[in-house]
């Protein structure tokens, strides 16, 4: 026997073993009788038992929510049963699974596993018979599924709509997958997952796909790589390949930063060709692989802000972004509490042209603004006591307010206060807060 | 070099004890205040709601804007400013748009 057979064969003992006394729980959203048989044989072949719910015959006004769900694993826990797989069945899909018989979404699934943490731990695999439930942004580490089951070893659906569960397509996908599972978790290598994945009934019919973790590393295999004889996508390359993007990232973030600070004549204001400039350039690119921006590839890099899309939109309409603010902020209340502040020998300020100024003269305005109004309150906290009228205090309270908003409007584009209809001119949502 | 980012406010002052309106109630500054999602999630909602196949060739700035319209706009607005959408793509787009808006912010409680 070579020696990755009997590799092989050692983790399907190993898979098996773990798995002994253990059963797989069938959660059917959708009195889907069909994908139940399937997964009834596939237990049948591993020697486990399948627990169905809703039970039969179906207890009446009997929901698959969070409640039961919660419920059903305390008598599971109860019983010392042990879970293997789990099998979410039902309409839709995309992390949210519902039927004649209830409704239930990955991150509510995620908390209720948090308080059976046995249970959890148990689950190798995961299939998930709806649409769209199993992309690479359902799989991929830090999704909920992944949290809920932090010991997975494959979760199995459709990258894209899912055949009916009556469709052949399906039953024999539920089976196989279910029957194949220790032995795709124990490929030795990539081209061993495409092998096994192609042994799936009429697998290469629908966009079904599978995230293996294997012991050298973890794949996404979809259907339409396995119909090509492609080896599957590997996470491993991911890695290197997100690190080999990292010089890309850091010019793009060279390129944002020196619009977002005006940092020279050159980027004194964002390119006035909203439709194709580097602006633009480094927005598609960090959105095509913002999948990358991860600390784990990237390190403190992917937390930058100035990698943050909301922001950068709203930097390249720039222009717009102004103009609306000089429209819809009160400006000339703003320049009244500047006056009833200004003292020799303080740098008189005024406002600029919104619509006209430039981005680098937006920024230090901003500036000049922050130290007048910290001038102000410290000139205010020293007048007398009686001088500190209501009216004056009001006045330095709108100043500290437009100051603050200026700031996190203009300056720093805050999603929170720059309502994203400000990237188009003549906008007429306001703020979340005004001065 | 460029400037650091300028402090937040952090009112010295309660400005709710001269102002009771809503207007002068700050939130404290968050760092990423994410509207976009992923753009795998952004493309699988125009898929599932029909819409790619009328948005080929466009970029991700131009896809991204759709989406944060379609989030935003009301569907009168939508039907003149996409008049080329068809109205049935604008609502089923309008509704899973929502329904991720939904979920997410279930997910961040």
């Amino acid at each position: 026997m070579k020696n990755s057979s009997v590799y092989t064969l050692f983790f399907v003992v190993i898979f098996l073993t773990n798995n002994c006394l253990a059963d797989i729980l069938f959660l059917n959203f959708n009195r889907n009788t069909s994908a139940v048989k399937a997964a009834q044989r596939a237990a049948r072949t591993r020697g486990e038992r399948l627990i169905v719910l809703p039970p039969s015959p179906r207890p009446r006004d009997y929901k698959l929510n969070p409640d039961q769900l919660t419920s059903e694993l305390e008598n599971i826990r109860r019983q010392h049963i042990v879970i293997s797989s789990v099998v979410f069945s039902g309409h839709d899909g995309g992390g949210f699974f519902s039927g004649h018989d209830g409704t239930i979404e990955s991150f509510q699934v995620n908390r209720i596993m948090r308080d059976f943490p046995d249970i959890a731990a148990s689950v190798k695999t995961l299939v998930l018979r709806g649409c769209y439930s199993a992309t690479l942004n359902q799989v991929q580490e830090g999704s909920s599924w992944r949290q809920a089951f932090p010991n997975l070893h494959l979760i199995a659906g459709w990258e894209g709509r899912a055949p009916s569960s009556e469709r052949q397509s399906s039953k024999e996908y539920v089976e196989d997958i279910l029957t194949l599972a220790p032995q795709l978790v124990a490929a030795a290598d990539a081209t061993q997952v495409t092998r096994l994945y192609r042994q799936i009934g009429l697998y290469d019919t629908t966009h079904n796909a599978a995230w293996i973790r294997t012991c050298q590393d973890s794949f996404y295999m979809r259907s339409e790589d396995a119909a090509h004889n492609r080896d599957p996508f590997s996470f491993s390359d991911m890695s290197s390949l997100c690190s080999s993007k990292r010089s890309e990232f850091e010019e793009k973030k060279q390129i944002i930063e020196s619009y977002f600070y005006a940092v020279d004549d050159a980027h004194q204001n964002p390119p006035s060709n909203t439709s194709s400039s580097e602006l633009r350039s480094a927005y598609s690119m960090l959105r095509q692989w913002e999948h990358c921006l991860k600390p784990e590839y990237l390190g403190a890099l992917a937390d930058s802000p100035m990698l943050n899309p909301d922001m950068i939109i709203r930097l390249i309409f720039f222009k717009n972004v102004a103009g609306n603010f000089a429209r819809l902020m009160d400006l000339p209340g703003l320049q009244a509490a500047i006056g009833a502040f200004w003292t020799p020998p303080m740098s008189p300020l005024t406002l600029p042209d919104f619509r006209h100024a430039t981005r680098a003269q937006v920024n230090h305005w901003i500036t000049s603004l922050g130290e007048f109004t910290a001038q102000a309150q410290e000139n205010f906290s020293h007048l007398p006591v009686l001088e500190q009228t209501p009216e004056k205090f009001r006045l330095l309270a709108k100043l500290r307010l437009a100051y603050s908003l200026s700031n996190n409007i203009l300056h720093r584009l805050e999603p929170e206060y720059l309502p994203f209809s400000w990237v188009e001119p003549g906008s007429t949502t306001q703020s979340r807060l005004r001065f | 070099m460029p400037q650091v980012f300028l402090e937040a406010v952090g009112p010295d002052i309660d400005l709710n004890l001269i102002e009771s309106q809503n207007e002068y109630q700050l939130k404290p500054y968050q760092v990423k205040q994410h509207e976009l999602p992923a753009a795998e999630t952004r493309d699988l909602i125009f898929e599932q709601a029909g819409l790619s196949a009328y948005i080929t060739d466009l970029d991700q700035l131009d896809l991204d804007l759709i989406y944060l319209n379609i989030q935003q706009l009301e569907i009168k607005q939508l039907e003149i400013k996409y008049s080329h959408f068809p109205r049935h793509i604008l609502l089923a787009t309008r509704h899973l748009i929502h329904r991720n808006s939904l979920q997410k912010r279930r997910r961040e409680k």
